[in-house]
């Protein structure tokens, strides 16, 4: 550190999040040089050696720089971004990285809702093709950690955000499937179409031989066009009446339906029963995985095993057990009204757990569900008050309650002999620090209805 | 203004008939696949039967143009086409699809500068050979410039990177160079030189060696790199003899990809069987020979050469989409002229027919004969 002046480093890291950290690693080992910059952060993790500028940004500093690397966390509009932007400098993301190192196979996934599901299922059975599969992206493993081991596989499911995917400036997924487009994350982007957008760049640089999978909605007909015009294979996914209406999803009656997918010689399919996880949204989900194990050539028998033994993923709709009586569902993930939605549509009638931070989302679009399905309403949160009006509009029984557990035990207490479902439709940063304690909370407080009956 | 003779009715009606018979095919191979794909099973073909007109128009348009405007005007036309291939290689300019930069996007239309280039260096060809007849026998005033152009052609191709125009362009080449008169050890030299070279780029690009490969074993791996050539071969098998009758065929359903562009002749042998594939080469096969002999009736060096290099052009590339989908040759993404959905081999197709038509409509009168009788009767 003594001696000579050291040259300002080319590339620069704005914000030490977990995927700063993990660009931040990724530049050491290579032995490139960076500056470090974060707002909030006192200092380095152990592990990095860098330098780092604490307090507000100020583009006169980053116009210096040759790459700024962008972490998720950072509004991509940004004062000072947009002043280094205006000076010349390149902004990217940690995907850019990524996709310039790695030289593996990509199955990438984005969507408001279910993409976990899907990498996680996806990856779990492309792990049967020999050198095995990474999986990683907005959840799990950052990225850029993945390349940090040199026997890297050959290929890597990964779940992209919106974030992710409007600061990179070309990725190249082989299969790539866009699940959903929900207003959520809407009020970090300036509007829904930036927010589409965003979304629509996983396929930027796809072309002859790739595969595309869209909803089959007619709102991405044009957006199919395009991709097939350039010679992408696009596949269609969506719930329909016989299979030869879509590539992948749910057809057959309601109560009948059957998960099915194109393999090489003919369609798959399994009765949807036949799997563990609820809800038809979860069902389109299986068949979107099983296209894509499919379309990366696994067998349809390791498929349809894998699919029919899918627990399901931890807060999505998870079935807790059989406590009180009464069956309990921890579907804390869902943390706007789509997602809840979808949820409660699993459901013939139940009892449900709803509220916390609604971040502007009126819960109203329910209001037709909630008639349908809930037969008794307890809300919880500080943002009480949109679920009340809600439902003192459907005219469905509710209560105020004032934490999770209360609500758990009202739920106990109950002499309805229905479901609980805890999807709150709403964030959890009111009372928890993520959805995933809110999940654990309300575990935990199933759990206790047991001791004391 | 002189009176254009009219269009030479032979070729005329192959020309059209390939493109009903397009129509009724790419109609059927992608009604189904356009509506799970794009929500409207129309779209497709829509598209096409837009395509197909602007098409023909263009070829009349071409048609209509003196072939000596094309002799005045080789070194711009060419200046302009070796621009255009060299502007599509700029990011932000050119679209990028799949890695490579071959495309450029106008009005919603994907269009590829390769298939102007085509027409203008079989143009700059024949004019080049047709003027300094007696440099031929020299090679560095006579093959080493067109070896130049052609150099610089496939360079910047090679940048794209589009190994299988650049291959394309050569095999021109050297047939009309053949067919104009440069010396047989000087053709020999060259193809001795280039070879090698060739062999090198190829196997620099593993995709390449794993698609040549494929044609050679697709059983090797029949769900990835040979599966293309496997559901084609599975198509022409379910056809048989007789074919399952149009629009009855099961491959162009999901399982062979594209079947509307370059496996459209799979759909074809599928549903119109062994019948539907002799029209098919039979349709083509008269519209080539009647190509050469309109090479043949023509006055000038220049319009023949013109000519074979059109001729040469379209049956080549007709005949490595056949080869590829039966499986006699490797796997290259070329579409069959006048008859695979596509909009910019299609207008790359029609300006070759319109320089055809060019040299034909612009003949004197008694040159028109259509048949050997008639120019018998001529010549006595």
């Amino acid at each position: 550190m003594n001696g000579a002046a050291k040259p300002t480093p080319d590339v620069a890291i704005i914000g030490m999040g977990r995927t700063g950290c993990s660009v931040a690693r990724f530049l050491q080992v290579r032995h490139i040089p960076y500056i470090a910059f974060d707002e909030k952060m006192k200092e380095l993790p152990d592990d990095l050696t860098g330098e780092l500028h604490r307090g507000m940004l100020s583009g006169d500093k980053l116009k210096a720089f040759k790459r700024l690397v962008v972490s998720p966390g950072i509004p991509w509009h940004h004062p000072a971004l947009e002043a280094a932007r205006v000076a010349g400098v390149e902004l990217i993301g940690d995907l850019d990285f990524f996709h310039e190192y790695y030289h593996g196979e990509l199955f990438a996934v984005t969507g408001t809702n279910g993409k976990s599901t899907v990498v996680h299922l996806l990856g779990q059975i492309l792990e049967v093709l020999a050198g095995g599969v990474e999986i990683g992206g907005n959840i799990g493993t950052p990225m850029l950690d993945m390349l940090a081991r040199p026997d890297h596989s050959p290929r890597a499911v990964l779940e992209l955000s919106s974030f992710q995917l409007e600061r990179c400036q070309g990725i190249h997924p082989r299969w790539a499937a866009l699940l959903n487009i929900q207003p959520d994350h809407a009020d970090m982007h300036v509007d829904m179409a930036e927010y589409e957008a965003a979304k629509l760049r996983l396929f930027g640089k796809q072309g002859y031989g790739d595969i595309a999978v869209l909803p089959a909605d007619e709102h991405w007909n044009d957006a199919a066009w395009n991709l097939g015009e350039r010679g992408v294979h696009v596949r269609r996914f969506g719930t329909v009446a016989h299979s030869g209406e879509a590539d992948a999803g749910l057809m057959g009656e309601p109560g009948a339906r059957r998960i099915f997918w194109h393999a090489a010689d003919k369609v798959h399919e399994i009765p949807s029963d036949q799997v563990r996880v609820r809800g038809e949204h979860q069902h389109i989900n299986l068949a979107i995985v099983a296209q894509g194990a499919a379309d990366a050539g696994v067998s349809p028998t390791v498929i349809v095993e894998a699919l029919s033994a899918f627990p399901g993923l931890d807060h999505r709709l998870f079935y807790v057990g059989q406590v009180a009586g009464k069956a309990w569902y921890d579907d804390s993930k869902a943390t706007n009204p789509d997602a809840a939605l979808a949820a409660m549509n699993s459901f013939d009638k139940v009892i449900w757990v709803c509220g916390g931070l609604t971040k502007g989302l009126s819960p109203m679009s329910m209001l037709p569900a909630v008639q349908q399905h809930v037969q008794l309403a307890l809300v919880i949160g500080v943002d009480a008050k949109p679920f009340v009006a809600m439902l003192e509009e459907s005219g469905v029984n509710y209560r105020v309650a004032t934490h999770l557990e209360e609500a758990v035990m009202q739920a106990a207490h109950s002499s309805l002999d229905l479901p609980v479902l805890l999807s709150p439709a709403a964030a959890s940063q009111d009372q928890f620090r993520d959805y995933a304690e809110r999940g654990r909370h309300f575990c935990t407080a199933v759990a206790a209805l047991e001791k004391k009956p | 203004m002189k009176r254009l003779a009219p269009f030479d009715p032979v070729l005329l009606t192959c020309v059209l008939s390939m493109l009903a018979a397009s129509l009724l095919m790419v109609a059927s191979s992608s009604m189904s696949i356009s509506a799970v794909r794009y929500g409207d099973a129309w779209r497709i073909i829509g598209h096409w039967a837009v395509y197909v007109p602007i098409g023909l128009l263009l070829m009349w348009w071409v048609s209509r143009i003196e072939t000596d405007w094309w002799r005045a005007m080789v070194m711009p036309l060419l200046g302009l086409s070796l621009l255009l291939m060299a502007l599509v290689l700029i990011p932000g300019i050119g679209m990028e699809i799949n890695g490579a930069r071959r495309w450029y996007s106008l009005l919603g239309l994907t269009l590829q500068p390769v298939e102007l280039l085509k027409p203008v260096v079989v143009i700059y060809m024949a004019y080049y050979m047709a003027a300094f007849p007696e440099r031929m026998k020299y090679f560095s005033s006579g093959l080493a410039p067109m070896l130049v152009v052609l150099g610089v052609a496939v360079v910047l191709l090679l940048l794209q990177p589009d190994f299988g125009s650049s291959a394309l362009l050569v095999a021109l080449c050297v047939s009309m160079w053949f067919v104009g008169g440069v010396p047989l050890r000087h053709l020999m030299l060259m193809v001795g030189s280039v070879l090698p070279v060739g062999m090198v780029i190829m196997l620099a690009e593993p995709y390449r060696v794993k698609r040549f490969l494929s044609f050679i074993d697709p059983w090797a791996d029949p769900l990835g790199s040979g599966y293309q050539l496997l559901q084609s071969m599975v198509a022409f098998g379910v056809g048989g003899v007789n074919g399952a009758g149009l629009g009855q065929g099961v491959q162009k359903l999901f399982y062979l990809p594209e079947p509307f562009t370059d496996f459209i002749s799979a759909v074809i042998g599928e549903e119109l069987g062994m019948p539907g594939m002799f029209a098919l080469i039979l349709l083509f096969g008269v519209l080539l020979m009647r190509g050469m002999q309109l090479a043949r009736r023509s006055g000038e060096v220049f319009q023949r050469l013109v000519v074979v290099g059109c001729v040469t052009l379209l049956g080549t590339t007709f005949f490595i989409n056949l080869g590829a989908a039966m499986g006699v040759m490797p796997t290259k993404g070329m579409p069959m002229p006048l008859m695979s959905y596509g909009g910019s081999a299609l207008f790359g197709s029609c300006i070759l027919l319109g320089l055809i038509f060019s040299v034909q409509r612009h003949q004197p009168q008694n040159m028109q004969r259509s048949s050997r009788k008639e120019l018998r009767e001529a010549k006595a």
